[in-house]
């Protein structure tokens, strides 16, 4: 309450006007809607508005405000807002804010800092490290991890990261991966780990993989699943698909163009996108990740699409 | 996030949020609009023009999170745009004689329906309900009262709060 008379006394001094005076027109006009009928009533707010001109002015306001609303025909009114969802309270905002992957980032931020060492590729960039203790680390596209090799042995990944580990042939204990809310440990094991967003793709191509968040479980060689909240919910690993990128190329599969459009704007600055009209257009192939403008020019030959460069950051793809 | 501080935005630090997130944010977006490019598109666009004008810029590592904390809000305003335009477009269809608005009413009455909806979203059931009842349904505080099963003295209470609402988030343009 005090919260919204302190926001309109700021309104009321945007306007040049006397909070106080502010404060009772809305209390006046709230009163004529009362729907009664009373003479009364109407000569009092009469003689409130004619005793100072600070009353008019801040009459005019809520008077401006009045009419506004009365530009919403009643019947639409009563049709589109009544008809509002289901209202939500706080605890269902943050809730479905949780959903949106909003909560899950925010719980996420801060790893960078305090890190021992961090490593980062920008979009369109990949990169091979070696560990401290020899395992091999590629980083694709738009990555980042923080490592830290000193007692124990972590990686933890930012949002939105791919990376191929592979701790093969190094003993000792495991790897400790973290990527979003998800934590594993890699023993002597090859794994491609990619964040979605709401979930991430975990591809063991080699080793044994434990998973220790959620209900937990072990993934062996071969096996992959996807990650979340929700649990683990395995799909058929497909050795060539996980590990594509780590090669520099982009397969498609008789993928739809706009799917295959947001995979390869990750290896893009700024923004690539289609028309909706063409986003259903089919795209099979390998590509090039490392020159995008190329992989794009052949698709613009393939495909009845133009591309359209409206700044080297904002590329758009509309049918021919 | 509360402890965060935030920095003055400058071109250089939006520029580089573009370069590195703009398309993540693109694929975030389209996941939550059904595979819509266009709206996605759109959408990105508005986050980074909302990031411009508030002024504040997210710490170092917190880029997505920011990005996807104002995406988020414009994904739930554009839903509530879609269906208040639908219920809009359902309204008039529905007249008995029916008129047809310019195109300009129409982006006007729709303008206000989604800022209005916007606040009712804010306040206490009641109050909303009172505000509805009493604004478009044209009852009287009795009327309302008795529809709530509440006192006249809390209807006019609840249309106090919400005229209030209403005046200061229909004040900015």
């Amino acid at each position: 309450m005090s919260e919204t008379s302190h926001s309109l006394g700021r309104y009321a001094h945007r306007h040049g006007l006397e909070p106080a005076r502010l404060e009772a027109a809305l209390d006046w006009q709230v009163s004529l809607w009362s729907g009664d009928p009373d003479e009364g009533l109407r000569r009092d707010w009469a003689a409130w508005l004619a005793a100072h001109p600070g009353n008019q002015r801040a009459w005019a306001q809520v008077e401006r405000l009045a009419g506004r609303l009365g530009e919403v025909p009643a019947d639409v009114g009563r049709h589109s807002l009544a008809r509002r969802g289901p209202r939500l309270g706080r605890r269902q905002v943050l809730g479905a804010l949780a959903l949106l992957g909003v909560g899950a980032l925010t719980a996420r931020g801060g790893w960078v800092q305090r890190s021992l060492a961090d490593c980062r590729v920008g979009p369109g960039e990949q990169r091979r490290l070696t560990l401290p203790d020899g395992s091999g680390l590629m980083l694709n596209t738009a990555s980042a991890v923080n490592l830290a090799f000193q007692g124990e042995r972590r990686i933890r990944a930012l949002p939105g990261s791919e990376l191929a580990l592979d701790s093969r042939g190094r003993g000792g204990a495991p790897l400790r991966v973290q990527m979003a809310e998800t934590r594993l440990d890699a023993a002597d094991s090859r794994i491609v780990l990619r964040d979605h967003g709401e979930r991430l793709a975990l591809s063991v191509l080699a080793g044994r993989v434990r998973v220790l968040s959620g209900p937990g479980a072990t993934l062996v060689g071969g096996e992959a699943a996807w990650l979340s909240a929700d649990g683990l919910q395995r799909f058929p690993l497909d050795r060539g698909a996980a590990l594509d990128w780590t090669r520099g190329v982009l397969r498609a599969d008789r993928q739809p163009l706009g799917d295959f459009l947001a995979e390869l704007g990750r290896y893009r600055h700024g923004l690539l996108y289609c028309d909706d009209a063409v986003a259903g257009l089919v795209v099979s192939g390998a590509f090039s990740v490392r020159d995008t403008d190329y992989t794009l020019e052949s698709l613009a030959q393939a495909l009845p699409i133009a591309v359209h460069y409206r700044t080297p950051w904002l590329v758009r793809v509309s049918a021919a | 996030m509360a402890a965060t501080t935030l920095n003055a935005v400058r071109s250089a630090d939006v520029g580089a949020l573009y370069d590195d997130h703009a398309h993540w944010l693109f694929g975030w977006l389209r996941g939550r609009l059904g595979g819509n490019n266009a709206d996605a598109a759109d959408l990105v666009q508005d986050t980074y023009v909302r990031l411009i004008d508030s002024g504040r810029y997210p710490p170092p590592g917190e880029g997505r999170a920011f990005l996807t904390r104002i995406a988020g809000g414009l994904v739930i305003d554009l839903h509530r745009r879609r269906r208040l335009e639908s219920a809009y477009l359902e309204a008039l269809a529905s007249r008995a004689a029916p008129a047809v608005p310019s195109e300009e009413e129409r982006a006007l009455v729709l303008d206000l329906l989604v800022r209005i909806d916007q606040v009712l979203d804010r306040l206490p059931g009641r109050v909303s309900q009172a505000f509805l009842l009493s604004r478009f349904e044209g009852l009287t505080y009795a009327a309302v009262a008795e529809r709530l099963g509440v006192s006249q003295a809390a209807v006019r209470k609840y249309m106090l709060k919400a005229t209030q609402a209403c005046l200061l988030a229909l004040d900015e343009s």
